[in-house]
């Protein structure tokens, strides 16, 4: 069996983050999720810095972005991320409240892969959710680093 | 002095109106002089009428420069008179003006002065120049001539420079006016003419009365004579001599008395009866009665009466008898003598005749005539006197003469004169008429005397000169008119002058001036003189140059610029600083003057001291930056509180929907977990949270769309409406599997729009009327449009619950819903959106409907080409 693909999920809400995992879980989707509360925490966790000095060298298999955080927000995140050849290739998914036009665009300039506005219906929550894990976290193909 | 050469083509008719000693009358000379000195004393201009001879009739103004100097010496003298002679040949040669050179370098012009077409005199002004005088030519002038330089020059200086312009006005306008006032003389002349003619033809009739007032006195000398005549041929005719028996009748007569009656030889008897039967009838009547007479008072017996003779010849007969008395004294008889009179009455009879033709000349005279006694009583009048008088002679001859007259005094003292001089002509009196009017009459009276030359009266004859008085009224009010009128013209021409002068003057504020080619001031008025004083301290006089007199370097740079722009031709303005002790900001408008024959020769400038203008204008641009300021400062407060808008909606769309979607998500998962564990009221707790918490997402979801399309920038294109529309209707009769829904959908004309906008409006209309006519067992949902002059019109109509039109102004405003949100759910956001959408596209949005009944909403679009957007 090959190895399951981390999800490194950046989210500053507990509930949203407790609510999401339940949804994968429910779904079958066993990746393993490392939540971390903003961009600055996520991109420690990417370069292995900080409280992720010591973790498991590897990139994630996907990265699950909420867009306003604290400290560093998705779009910040995405920027450098996306100007990062180590980290480029990481597809990484919006999951936001906000269906701003301008920050649909600045997404997608800035490299993102897709934009998920989070229904605020838990069944089409968990819908959309599981979708998503189905397809970056499992279905789609990346390139070996 | 001038002298014209005599005119070749002088008619006779001319000649003869130029020659008349009236032509000084004609021209009013001394009207004419008080208007040309005016019009000298205001331009300068030296001028002069002439006649065509060459006589000066009037002149003024004369500049030295010509009586001093060129007139004086022979050979520029000479030129003078070639110069005379060009001008005037010019002027007969119908020129309207002539203008000319002279050999001397002086500009003469001239202009004919015509009256009743003939050219009668000529108009000159002279000694002036159309342009500066080259100094050259003159010294060099002064030189060949020997005159003295600088006298020479300083009376050059004294001739001023005109436009040709003006000087054609000054000859057009004194030419028509001389020529205006010689036609109103000519007028007076006429009349008088007409008075002379008058005149004459009265002392016509004056001699004509005067001829028959001879003849009349002849005819009374020659009655005198006639009766002298009768004298002798009574004392050497024979004479026949009768006695009548006065109980027969029987009559003893000489031979004579038989010849008288015709007999050559004594007839055999004679008596009273006989001598009846040869009295003609016509005497009978009278010669008895006489005879009767006679007898009766014993009286003489004197009768003159006619016969007839055998030979049927009449004669006339005078015969007188006396009574012849017996020693008892008793008439016996009647003798007498008798003498054939015939003769003596035929020469009567002419006498008679010769009066009776005097009377009648007297009488049909109309004049009045009078004869007057030595004691100023009226012996004899003729018809004219009667009816000049209203009276029948019977009852004026006898009456005091003076006592018809308006003056009686006067008419005496005429009355004197007559008798003092022998006669009086043309003695002027008021005849009064009974009906109250009065005659003005000219009397004409002699004395008359008896044959031994002593004087018996006066006779005198009266000629009505109503018509002359009226002809000498109207001469008097003629003339009265044309002076006024003189008076009228001057005053005009002064007026005019007064006018262009204020003109030039009143606006303390317009300096005003010109120059000539050279800068030299042709023109400046007060306010320039003040304004020259205020910037330079220069008191500028007219002959000085504009460009010398600014003080300033800079600004005499600037000034030439200017008007060498000006003097070739070009009218331009500026605003420039201009000022050496002051500095003002001054706007000039400078323009050429340019001459009738297109020549630039000069320049007028027309500027105004601006620096309040200027001033304001800087004060102006000052408040204008802070205005830009503010309006940058506010626009950027707008911008900032658009950030902050665009922040709140940011944080509504992000932070408000995420505490919904956990209520909605942790519901939902208690619900899955734990639903067993819940009684059934907190089941359905639990499904209210959720529909709430699911309302309120689509609450914040509709108000995010409505800010969001007040914001958001527009599109606009070419859209099809059917298509869009079809577009729409598609997915909703797919859910109508039942086919429920009637749709009837016209064909919708495109419209300009922003798509998703428009799209938004149609989706909202059509969901509208989905939902409120989904309790009909049928819904009929109609679509159409209807293309206006300017605008578009749409509608979607369906058969609903309609709404009630008292509140149809809630119904496009956000949040507000006329049906509750347990029959018809709703975010009452959609037909605010619909209205701000439309607003935003320049079109309007409106409703109509009733409860029960459905409703219509209509929105209208502009139409508008591709160029508009």
């Amino acid at each position: 069996m090959m190895k399951m693909r981390t999800i490194l999920y950046a989210e500053d809400s507990l509930l949203d983050v407790e609510m999401t995992t339940e949804v994968l879980k429910e779904s079958n989707i066993l990746n393993p999720i490392i939540n971390v509360k903003d961009g600055v925490e996520a991109l420690e966790y990417l370069r292995c810095e900080g409280q992720f000095k010591n973790r498991t060298p590897g990139n994630p298999g996907m990265i699950l972005l909420d867009l306003k955080m604290p400290r560093m927000d998705g779009l910040e995140f995405l920027a450098i991320v996306k100007q990062d050849k180590n980290f480029k290739h990481i597809p990484i998914v919006m999951l936001t409240s906000s269906r701003e036009e301008k920050d649909l665009i600045m997404s997608y300039d800035l490299g993102l892969n897709a934009y998920v506005v989070k229904p605020i219906d838990f069944q089409d929550f968990a819908t959309v959710v599981k979708q998503l894990g189905v397809f970056w976290a499992i279905i789609n193909e990346l390139p070996e680093v | 002095m001038k002298k014209l050469v005599d005119n070749p083509l002088t008619t006779s008719a001319l000649q003869e109106l130029a020659n008349s000693p009236s032509l000084q009358e004609l021209l009013d000379l001394e009207k004419i002089s008080e208007l040309l000195e005016q019009f000298y004393l205001a331009t300068g201009l030296a001028n002069a009428i002439l006649d065509l001879h060459g006589n000066i009739l009037f002149g003024i103004g004369w500049k030295s420069i010509c009586t001093e100097f060129h007139r004086k010496n022979s050979i520029s003298a000479a030129r003078c008179l070639r110069s005379d002679t060009f001008l005037a040949n010019k002027l007969l040669q119908k020129e309207k003006y002539a203008v000319y050179t002279c050999e001397n370098g002086m500009v003469d012009a001239a202009t004919p002065i015509i009256i009743a077409d003939i050219h009668i005199a000529n108009l000159f002004i002279g000694q002036f120049f159309f342009e500066t005088p080259q100094q050259d030519f003159f010294r060099k002038q002064a030189a060949e001539l020997g005159f003295k330089q600088e006298e020479y020059l300083t009376a050059l200086a004294d001739c001023k420079v005109y436009s040709k312009e003006n000087i054609f006005h000054y000859l057009d306008f004194f030419s028509s006016l001389t020529s205006m006032l010689g036609e109103s003389a000519l007028k007076t002349i006429q009349q008088r003419a007409t008075l002379k003619a008058l005149q004459q033809q009265k002392q016509e009739l004056q001699a004509q009365q005067k001829r028959m007032s001879e003849v009349y006195l002849a005819n009374e000398k020659a009655l005198l004579e006639q009766k002298e005549r009768l004298r002798f041929i009574f004392e050497s005719t024979e004479m026949g001599e009768w006695s009548m028996n006065l109980k027969t009748h029987a009559t003893m007569r000489s031979l004579i008395h038989d010849k008288i009656f015709g007999y050559n030889v004594f007839s055999e008897e004679w008596s009273y009866e006989i001598f009846l039967e040869h009295v003609v009838p016509e005497d009978k009547v009278y010669v008895e009665e006489s005879f009767g007479m006679a007898l009766k008072n014993i009286a003489n017996w004197n009768f003159e009466c006619r016969i007839i003779r055998p030979d049927k010849r009449i004669r006339w007969i005078w015969s007188c008898g006396k009574h012849q008395f017996d020693e008892s004294g008793k008439a016996i008889n009647i003798a007498g003598i008798v003498m054939d009179i015939t003769e003596r009455k035929l020469i009567e009879e002419a006498i008679n005749q010769a009066k009776r033709y005097n009377r009648n000349l007297l009488e049909t005279s109309l004049d009045p005539l009078v004869t007057i006694s030595k004691d100023g009583v009226i012996t004899d009048i003729n018809a004219a006197t009667e009816q000049a008088i209203g009276l029948p002679r019977t009852s004026i001859i006898g009456t005091d003469f003076s006592s018809y007259f308006v003056s009686p005094a006067k008419a005496e003292a005429g009355y004197k004169l007559v008798f003092k001089y022998g006669s009086i002509v043309d003695y002027e009196l008021d005849l009064k008429n009974v009906n109250g009017t009065t005659m003005p009459v000219l009397y004409n009276a002699a004395v008359y005397k008896d044959e031994k030359g002593e004087i018996i009266g006066v006779f005198a004859a009266a000629r009505n000169i109503t018509n002359t008085r009226k002809f000498e009224n109207e001469l008097l009010f003629l003339k009265n008119n044309l002076e006024l009128l003189v008076a009228q013209r001057t005053s005009e021409l002064r007026n005019t002058q007064l006018l262009l002068k204020s003109s030039l003057e009143s606006p303390k504020d317009m300096i005003i001036l010109s120059i000539d080619k050279n800068y030299n001031y042709y023109y400046f008025n007060q306010a320039h003189h003040d304004a020259m004083k205020y910037a330079y301290n220069k008191d500028v006089k007219i002959d000085m140059n504009l460009l010398e007199a600014i003080t300033s370097d800079e600004d005499r740079i600037n000034a030439k610029i200017n008007y060498d722009l000006a003097l070739d031709g070009k009218s331009h303005s500026t605003i420039q600083k201009y000022g050496d002790v002051a500095v003002s900001y001054y706007e000039t408008f400078y323009n050429p003057v340019i001459n009738d024959q297109h020549e630039i020769v000069g320049a007028t400038a027309f500027a105004r001291d601006v620096s309040d203008r200027i001033l304001q204008e800087e004060k102006i641009a000052e408040l204008n930056s802070q205005l830009e300021y503010r309006v940058l400062e506010r626009t950027s407060q707008l911008e900032s509180a658009n950030k902050e808008l665009e922040a709140f909606s940011y944080s509504v769309s992000h932070d408000l929907k995420a505490p919904l979607r956990h209520i909605s998500g942790y519901v939902s998962m208690l619900e899955r977990k734990y639903l067993e564990l819940l009684p059934d009221e907190g089941r359905r707790y639990l499904d209210n949270i959720a529909s709430s918490a699911k309302t309120m997402g689509n609450l914040i979801d509709g108000l995010l769309q409505f800010s969001r399309n007040g914001r958001v920038p527009m599109n606009q294109k070419l859209l099809n409406i059917n298509a869009l529309v079809n577009e729409l209707i598609w997915p909703i009769k797919e859910q109508d599997t039942e086919q429920r829904i009637r749709w009837s959908v016209a064909n919708l004309p495109a419209c300009y729009g922003d798509y998703e906008m428009i799209k938004s409006v149609w989706s909202n209309l059509l969901e509208n009327a989905v939902k409120f006519s989904r309790k009909k067992p049928l819904s009929q949902i109609t679509i159409g449009a209807e293309e206006k002059e300017k605008e578009l019109l749409y509608y979607v109509k369906d058969n609903g619950a309609g709404f009630d039109m008292n509140y149809v102004s809630k119904l496009f405003e956000v949040f507000q819903r006329l049906h509750t949100q347990e029959d018809y759910e709703g975010t009452g956001i959609g037909l605010a959106t619909i209205r701000r959408i439309i607003t935003r596209h320049g079109g309007k949005t409106w409703a109509v409907g009733a409860v029960g009944k459905g409703a219509t909403f209509y929105f209208s679009l502009g139409k508008r080409r591709e160029s508009e957007l």
